[in-house]
């Protein structure tokens, strides 16, 4: 990796100053150990509906929605003995003992936070081991602790692993990754981006800054994973992962304060290119005959940086003042408008960021597909566009609505949520992300 | 360095400096007509005057908020605060020199009102925000220099005309006839709310601007008006951005100094 | 009356009383649909029909507000043709040609031959000659269109309902296309112009393709995942009786695979998953090959704007009236985004006018290096041209009613233009995207809601050499990730494609192989001419393939 000159200062959500003069190498996804955590928990951590389990056996309603096999039913009490099923879970998947192997009971029973060893995913190429091995570990703990029998074996496969494989994926199973199948990645690198901005806001408990960081961090990694954060472009990447996600230098933070009570979208955008005057990164280049004043850059992935900042900024005043989700693309195309109307400089990611909000704004106002901003991701089709700018905003914009939508990311995060948000670095990512980067600061 | 001022949109022919007048916050938009808060909610559509503002959620005082920093510094708009329905008006604009553009509705919309959702097409610009605070907003949006009662018309569907040529009296099209030329009274009168529900009694929003008065207020470049390629700074702007968007994306590294 | 000259002129005035640059006209007083022939064609059967079944069916007068019609409901001129129609007969589901065209493309196979030589060579030690590949010839025209060849008490396919189903060969060597049955062979020679046909042969050289047309009647049941494997299927059995091979032994295996796989070239590719379709489906046809399939290359290669407004054709109707409007969405939608491209000679005057500015200032097609100074140039001034030409004529901004309407046929106007200058089409579609940028800042408009999302994302993209992001555009399509989403685009990428290598008189844009096999006179839709095709179309005069009329009672 290059040697870069740049350093910022780290500030925690709420704006307060953690250290100054980190080189912005030690937030590298390839450096960086908090972030190397978070994308190995991604990875590691699976949630476990026992519940639901329980019920499909029960029931016999197994593979998706409405498929009620008739006269099939096996009564076991997995909620009852959650903590037998956890342990015994444990033993299955564990590679050594004592090994970084985890099975949390939550809710009483219904839900299992389970973590399975480094080792397993190391042994192999697939991300979803995971996923597998705790499908599979279950079902052999059900069969084996429940005393199920031959003819009930393939009931406990549906209730635990869905419809697969008739599908490719786990329709209507209980064992959910943050991560989808490889079958459903737009592409080569983009299975960090296949990350709903509902599961997002759920994880952080609706904390909009560290979802605007565990966004980032998710979506700016993947951009490494694909090979665009290389050469020429990996400053540019570091820098929008630094100013936009982590807070650094306080931009975010700053610009939302300079605004909370009073300021709009068109105030936003004027704080940020004050900032990006008053700190050096734009100044005038020429004055035309009207009297506008085109202003240039020496470094245009730092000018980059700042107005993924602003964006950021724009964001959670607008959305913030609102409590509504729905204005996110608004923000995403006429940010950059204004600012390129303001400075005669591209806005941030160079117009995919404003594209990207076209699309948007089309595909949750209108008849054609989509939905509400929660269901969208980096790896959706309509917002896949820009390169690890726009996802971060609108998971930032779920955390900050107060209920206008019918599909709520409750609804939408369902199981997953919910039981990661137990996994500490996923919930505060910033909190370690920064103390991770100060320790490393001397080695990069 | 000089201190910074904004300064919203470049160009230097009468539809630019339009467009920056209506940009800038700090202009005070021309009144030009009175329509009356409920002759106002009546041509929305949302609610009947008088009827309490149906919600969405509850107040926020009542259910509380997570733990946000965010959501601690940055206020709710009045209408998010009640957990109003995020309710709309939308606008469709004439290519005969109507005052503003969709466009220039967006911006212009974003840089003067706190928590709304704006969206350009074409034929129309939907306006969606918390409904009290909508109110707000439209009254400002209807009463105004940059509404025409001929050549802007107030439609939540079928909106079909913006390119249209005008009819005999001088109106822009609507397939759904929302408003009326009244002859006797030189107004144009809504007879049909916003989608098209017919209303109680016909509502005037007002005469016609004549169009030696719209060619001085329009914000549209038109080549029997001004034309756009004698904005040679604001053609120059443009292909500006885009050569510096294409280099960008070949190596941001160089760009630099332009 | 404008004294001034204009492409689009003579149908403006067919198509409104008034004269095209005439401001006011009158609304409201038309009997709404009642002034189209179709609809009142379309009242008739739905009233008739909604009588049979006893459920309610077509009825305009459920038209929110008011029904449509308040207007006047225009006539649509086929540019390049004096055939007017109503903007119904271009719905593709209204259009026979249409769908013909489609299924043309959908239908095609292209396999190579010489690795099923080999194998019948080296492993078996079969001869193979002009005269046995003769004989494969005639058994395959028997067995692809459902004629059993080795197995006793078959089911086999009415020879009627398929007899658009056959095989035919090309070649680069004109010794062994000498040798081959003529009723079996693309000939380049003749089907080509000289020098396009010398090009054609160097590339191909000696190899021998086989170009198999599946029926129509497959294509209508089945999808284009079928066509490979279709092909596949009957090659082998045609094989086996050919060359008196034991039906099924391990060699069989190895036809099986050079057919199915190694040496096929289908049309589309896959697409993933949230969109997912088959291989021959319009999702996964490269612009390069659309440019390919169309013909007009060959029949008027002096004239590359020609050439590239029917590829524009074609593109409008595959990829934004059957793959955006239909595959993507469904419904009434999406007619208009695509037929503003192909009607009225409203773009024809865009692109005659950016190819004579780009002849006369820069010498002619081709002759000058991509630059930014040229792009901006070029670009600039048609895109102006553009824009100005719909606010001087108010029927012409009437008859593109339509921001999206307008933002295509002028983009595609500057970015045929700056293809012809160039030569390269990735600065051709740079071009469009500048144009796209002035327009929306000129008019403080654009398009429909999503529009230029693709268009924003698009000077960045153009030249970008990331991941997802760069390819040069002859080899992207609806897949290229900024492209999946939005109608009204991918109609003039096909001409700005064409255009670059039309200009350059190149004999193909991006795979030659496509070029030559689409040079079949007994294909059903002509290649050569679609515009005028969609016009027959539009007028009914289009007989397609696949009718079931020998399998269906009389009616």
């Amino acid at each position: 990796m290059k040697k870069y000159k740049d350093v910022v200062d780290l500030h925690d959500d709420h704006g307060r100053l953690v250290a100054s003069g980190i080189p912005i190498a030690a937030l590298s996804p390839l450096l960086n150990p908090a972030i190397q955590k978070i994308v190995s928990f991604v990875k590691q951590c699976v949630a476990v509906n026992l519940q639901g389990v329980q019920t499909s056996l029960a029931t016999g309603e197994v593979g998706g929605k409405w498929s009620m096999l008739r006269g099939r039913s096996t009564k076991v009490d997995l909620v009852g003995n959650a903590e037998a099923v956890a342990k015994d879970l444990k033993e299955t998947l564990q590679v050594k003992p004592k090994d970084d192997t985890e099975v949390k009971v939550l809710k009483d029973g219904k839900y299992l936070l389970v973590t399975v060893p480094a080792a397993r995913l190391n042994a192999g190429v697939e991300y979803t081991t995971s996923a597998t091995a705790v499908a599979a570990g279950l079902c052999h703990v059900i069969i084996d602790k429940f005393n199920v029998d031959m003819w009930d074996s393939d009931l406990v496969h549906a209730a635990v692993w869905g419809r697969y494989p008739q599908t490719m994926d786990m329709l209507g199973g209980n064992v959910v990754s943050l991560l989808s199948v490889p079958q459903q990645n737009e592409g080569m690198g983009y299975a960090l981006r296949n990350v709903l901005a509902a599961h997002i806001a759920m994880i952080t408990r609706k904390n909009s800054m560290n979802a605007a960081a565990l966004s980032s961090i998710l979506e700016q990694t993947a951009h490494w994973e694909m090979g665009d954060a290389m050469g020429n472009f990996e400053r540019f990447h570091l820098l929008g992962l630094a100013y936009q996600g982590l807070n650094a230098d306080n931009v975010v933070y700053d610009i939302v304060k300079e605004n909370a009570k009073t300021g709009n979208l068109g105030d936003c955008v004027r704080s940020t290119v004050k900032r990006a005057i008053d700190d050096g990164v734009i100044k005038p280049l020429e004055k035309t005959k009207s009297g506008y004043t085109i202003y240039t850059t020496n470094d245009l992935n730092k000018w980059n940086a700042y107005a993924a900042a602003g964006l950021m900024a724009g964001t959670m005043i607008t959305c913030g003042a609102a409590r509504a989700m729905q204005h996110t693309p608004s923000v995403f195309i006429y940010f950059n408008d204004l600012l390129e109307r303001e400075t005669g400089l591209p806005g941030v990611d160079f117009g995919r960021v404003a594209g990207t909000g076209v699309e948007m704004a089309f595909f949750s106002h209108s008849i054609y597909g989509g939905g509400n901003p929660a269901v969208f991701n980096g790896n959706h089709i309509v917002t896949r566009h820009s390169k690890g700018f726009c996802i971060p905003c609108v998971a930032a914009a779920v955390a900050l609505d107060a209920g206008t939508t019918i599909y709520t990311p409750e609804k939408l995060s369902g199981v997953v949520g919910e039981v990661l948000s137990e996994v500490p670095e996923l919930r505060e990512p910033l909190k370690y992300v920064n103390e991770a980067a100060v320790k490393i600061k001397g080695e990069v | 360095m000089p201190e910074y001022k904004p300064q919203y949109y470049p160009g230097n022919t009468l539809p630019s400096k339009n467009r920056k007048k209506y940009l800038d916050p700090t202009y005070k938009l021309q009144k030009l007509r009175t329509i009356s808060d409920d002759d106002l909610i009546r041509i929305m559509g949302h609610r009947v005057p008088g009827e309490a503002y149906k919600s969405t959620h509850p107040p926020l005082e009542e259910t509380g908020e997570p733990a946000c920093p965010i959501r601690e510094i940055v206020t709710p708009t009045p209408g998010a605060k009640a957990g109003d329905r995020i309710r709309y008006i939308q606008f469709t604009d004439s290519v005969y020199f109507a005052p503003v553009t969709p466009y220039v509705r967006a911006w212009m919309y974003h840089t003067r009102y706190r928590g709304v959702d704006v969206g350009v097409l074409s034929g129309r610009v939907p306006l969606e925000a918390r409904e009290r605070d909508l109110e707000k907003v439209a009254k400002e949006l209807v009463e105004t220099e940059i509404f025409d009662s001929a050549r802007c018309g107030i439609r939540g569907a079928t909106v079909h005309g913006h390119a249209l040529r005008l009819d005999e009296n001088g109106l822009m099209f609507d397939a759904q006839r929302r408003y009326m030329f009244n002859k006797k009274t030189g107004e144009v009168d809504y007879v049909k709310d916003q989608i098209g529900v017919p209303l109680d009694k016909p509502i005037s929003v007002g005469k016609p601007i004549p169009e030696t008065e719209l060619r001085k207020r329009t914000s549209e470049f038109r080549v029997d008006g001004n034309a756009f390629r004698d904005d040679k700074e604001l053609v120059s702007f443009i292909e500006r951005i885009h050569r510096l968007r294409t280099i960008a994306g070949f190596d941001p590294e160089k760009v630099k100094g332009v | 009356m404008s004294k001034e000259k204009r492409m689009f002129l003579e149908a403006l005035r067919r198509k409104f009383k008034e004269a095209p640059e005439e401001k006011y006209t009158k609304f409201y007083i038309y009997g709404a649909w009642r002034q189209s022939k179709r609809k009142r064609e379309f009242m008739e059967y739905s009233k008739k029909i909604a009588k049979q079944r006893n459920i309610p069916m077509y009825n305009p007068e459920l038209h929110l507000g008011a029904p449509l019609g308040q207007r006047v409901l225009m006539a649509y001129r086929m540019s390049g043709t004096d055939i007017y129609c109503e903007a119904d007969d271009l719905h593709f589901i209204n259009n026979a040609s249409m769908q013909q065209m489609w299924h043309d493309i959908r239908r095609t196979i292209i396999s190579g031959l010489d690795a099923a030589h080999t194998v019948l060579q080296k492993r078996l030690g079969k001869e193979v000659t002009p005269e046995t590949v003769n004989g494969y010839l005639e058994i395959l025209e028997h067995a692809l269109p459902g004629g059993a060849v080795v197995q006793e008490h078959m089911a086999e396919i009415n020879p009627e309902l398929v007899k658009d189903c056959y095989v035919k060969v090309f070649t680069g060597d004109d010794e062994l296309a000498d040798e081959i049955d003529p009723r079996f062979l693309i000939d380049v020679n003749k089907q080509f112009p000289e020098d396009q046909a010398k090009q054609l042969k160097e590339v191909v050289g000696k190899k021998l393709y086989q170009v198999c047309r599946m029926p129509t009647a497959t294509s209508m049941s089945c999808d284009g995942g079928t066509m490979a494997r279709w092909a596949a299927m009957q090659i082998s059995m045609s094989m086996i009786d050919a060359y008196k091979l034991m039906a099924g032994e391990a060699a069989v295996g190895e036809f099986a695979f050079a057919a199915k796989h190694a040496e096929v070239i289908e049309m589309g590719t896959l697409t993933p998953w949230r969109r997912a379709r088959g291989p021959n489906e319009p999702g996964g046809i490269p612009l390069g090959y659309c440019a390919d399939m169309c013909q007009a290359s060959r029949v008027k290669p002096n004239d590359p704007v020609w050439v590239a407004l029917e590829a524009i054709s074609m593109g409008a109707v595959l990829y934004d009236q059957f793959w955006f409007g239909s595959y993507m969405s469904g419904g009434v939608g999406f007619t208009q985004y695509a037929s503003c491209t192909y009607t009225d000679d409203i773009l024809d005057d865009f692109c005659y006018y950016g190819a004579d500015y780009v002849k006369k200032k820069y010498g002619g097609f081709g002759k000058t290096k991509p630059s930014w100074d040229v792009i901006k140039d070029v670009a600039t001034e048609v895109s102006l041209y553009g824009l100005e030409q719909y606010e001087k004529y108010p029927a012409c901004m009437e008859s593109h009613f339509g921001g999206s309407q307008r933002a295509a046929c002028v983009a595609a106007g500057a970015g045929v233009a700056v293809s012809l200058a160039t030569g390269n089409s990735t600065a051709g579609i740079n071009g469009w995207y500048l144009s796209q940028l002035l327009h929306k800042e000129e008019m403080g408009r654009l398009g429909f809601y999503g529009y230029d999302q693709q268009d924003q994302c698009g000077s960045a993209n153009s030249f970008s050499w990331r991941s997802d992001e760069g390819l040069p555009f002859n080899l992207r399509g609806v897949n290229y990730p900024n492209y999946a989403l939005n109608v009204g685009h991918q109609s003039a990428y096909a001409g700005i494609v064409s255009a670059a290598h039309g200009g350059r008189n190149d004999a193909w844009t991006t795979n030659p192989l496509i070029k030559i096999a689409f040079a079949d006179k007994n294909l059903v839709f002509d290649f050569t001419h679609p515009r005028l095709c969609f016009g027959k179309g539009a007028l009914r005069e289009f007989m397609p393939a696949g009718e079931r009329t020998v399998i269906i009672p009389t009616h």
